[in-house]
């Protein structure tokens, strides 16, 4: 039994040929004589044979928008360091394209790229979102997590009390320029995104991209941005709400 | 949608721009790794992306002729690793110590086993890999479904030879106890 000890360790080599042929040899000897072992061997052997004929659905694809993300960067030390994330052409474009929204006429830092951005994230949040439609917590809760998670404190206001809305969670994604918090709420039977930017950037007043309109604003420090699939008024009044809540600080 | 990164016929491609071909080819399988690593999709699309940005800025330290997506593998690895220092580690995690003490002994039955892993479902079995401890998993993970070799391993996970053979031995050995048992409906639930 001492063998199988001494064994133990080359079964899952032997099983996957990394042994040298004189350890090969010495483990086949062994498990002619060693039920055990050859149980070993053939859950190795077993489980491996699963892992390698479902490989291929187990590596899921990555996301269009982090493949654009990736394809943006670009070799060479120089600017990279700094994360932020180049002006991307062929990343807008990809972004922009999936969308059904061409590129035509915009420039990588206008107010209409980081919408269309945070509109298209808006979008795949809203989608890949599994929570409850209200969130378990409440938003002083889940700002404190988030700050824990992502040491990161960011105001996330409660929802508005008239607007038949509630809070849903916040998260943290990613944009072309680095990263977002990203707080959503449920607005009758629609998503409304609020996203806290910790740049100034230059943003979009008030437009419709994406089939969603987009406001936004500055105070200089951070740029805010709502998304929502309604309509204008109703989005103003929402920005006026939150834009109150977020100057009395957090 | 897909998006064309091959080179184009008749025009000349700077080093820098094949090696960004050439590494940007491998988005899946770093996506794969980070999904597993990570358990979330968010954070494993930051871990991507920083593994990218290291590695373009890195472009000149990559010997041509070797495994690219094996040095790939090893700043994403690392990237991760340093993430999980700095921030607060989730209290979900299973100290590897603790499981390895408390790892199974031999299975007892034959051909019963064997059948009921070939059935496994997809999502039990992403389940089954997400429930191993990190290191396990991606011992497991590296060997089995990026076919990486041991020395590889040993040199993405930075351990020695003797760690690589132990975490993939037991990690199979977790995985195809986990699904056994599983199915057979007694232990584990969720
Ligand atoms: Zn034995
Ligand atoms: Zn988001």
């Amino acid at each position: 039994m001492s063998k199988c000890r001494e064994l133990e360790e080359r079964l899952a080599p032997f099983v996957d040929g990394e042994l040298p042929p004189d350890a090969q040899a010495e483990v086949e000897g062994h498990l002619e004589k060693c039920p055990p072992c050859r149980d070993t061997v053939r859950a190795q052997a077993d489980c491996r044979a699963l892992l390698r004929d479902r490989a291929a659905r187990l590596r899921c694809a990555a996301p269009d928008g982090l493949v654009a993300r990736c394809s943006a960067l670009k070799c060479g030390s120089s600017s990279a360091r700094r994360r932020t994330w180049l002006p991307a052409t062929l990343a807008a474009s990809v972004l922009l394209t999936l969308g059904g929204v061409t590129l035509y006429g915009l420039t990588a830092t206008s107010g209409r790229v980081l919408a269309a951005q945070l509109a298209l994230d808006h979008v795949k949040c809203r989608t890949l979102q599994h929570d409850p439609p209200a969130g378990t917590l409440e938003p002083t809760e889940a700002a404190a997590r988030f700050a824990r998670d992502y040491g990161w404190k960011v105001a996330v206001p409660a929802a508005p009390p008239d607007e038949d809305a509630r809070f849903i969670c916040v998260r943290r994604c990613m944009y072309m320029r680095g990263r977002v918090a990203h707080v959503m709420y449920g607005v009758g039977d629609r998503v409304v995104s609020l996203f806290v930017i910790p740049l100034a950037e230059s943003p979009p007043a008030d437009l419709a991209i994406l089939g969603q309109r987009a406001r936004a604003w500055s105070d200089g420090r951070q740029t805010y941005a709502i998304i929502a699939d309604l309509p204008q008024e109703r989005v103003a009044r929402l920005t006026q709400y939150f834009s109150t809540e977020l100057a009395r600080g957090p | 949608m897909v998006l064309r990164l091959g080179r184009r016929e008749g025009r000349r491609v700077s080093p820098d721009e094949q090696f960004r071909v050439d590494a940007l080819a491998h988005v899946n399988s770093l996506y794969g790794l980070a999904l597993r690593l990570t358990r979330n999709r968010a954070t494993a699309e930051d871990l991507v992306q920083e593994t990218y940005l290291r590695a373009f800025q890195a472009a000149s330290r990559f010997e041509p002729g070797t495994h690219l997506k094996a040095w790939l593998f090893t700043i994403l690895h690392n990237v991760h690793r340093n993430l999980r220092r700095s921030a607060a580690r989730s209290p979900v995690e299973v100290a590897s110590d603790v499981v390895e003490r408390a790892e199974a002994t031999h299975m007892a039955d034959e051909d019963p086993e064997r059948q009921l892993l070939r059935e496994t479902l997809d999502t039990d079995l992403q389940e089954a890999l997400d429930a191993l401890p990190d290191v396990f998993r991606q011992a497991v993970w590296l060997r089995d479904v990026e076919e990486l070799a041991y020395a590889e391993i040993g040199r993405v996970m930075d351990v020695p030879m003797g760690t690589v053979m132990s975490r993939i031995a037991r990690g199979r050995r977790m995985l195809y106890d986990l699904l056994t048992r599983q199915r057979e409906g007694d232990g584990v639930t969720r």
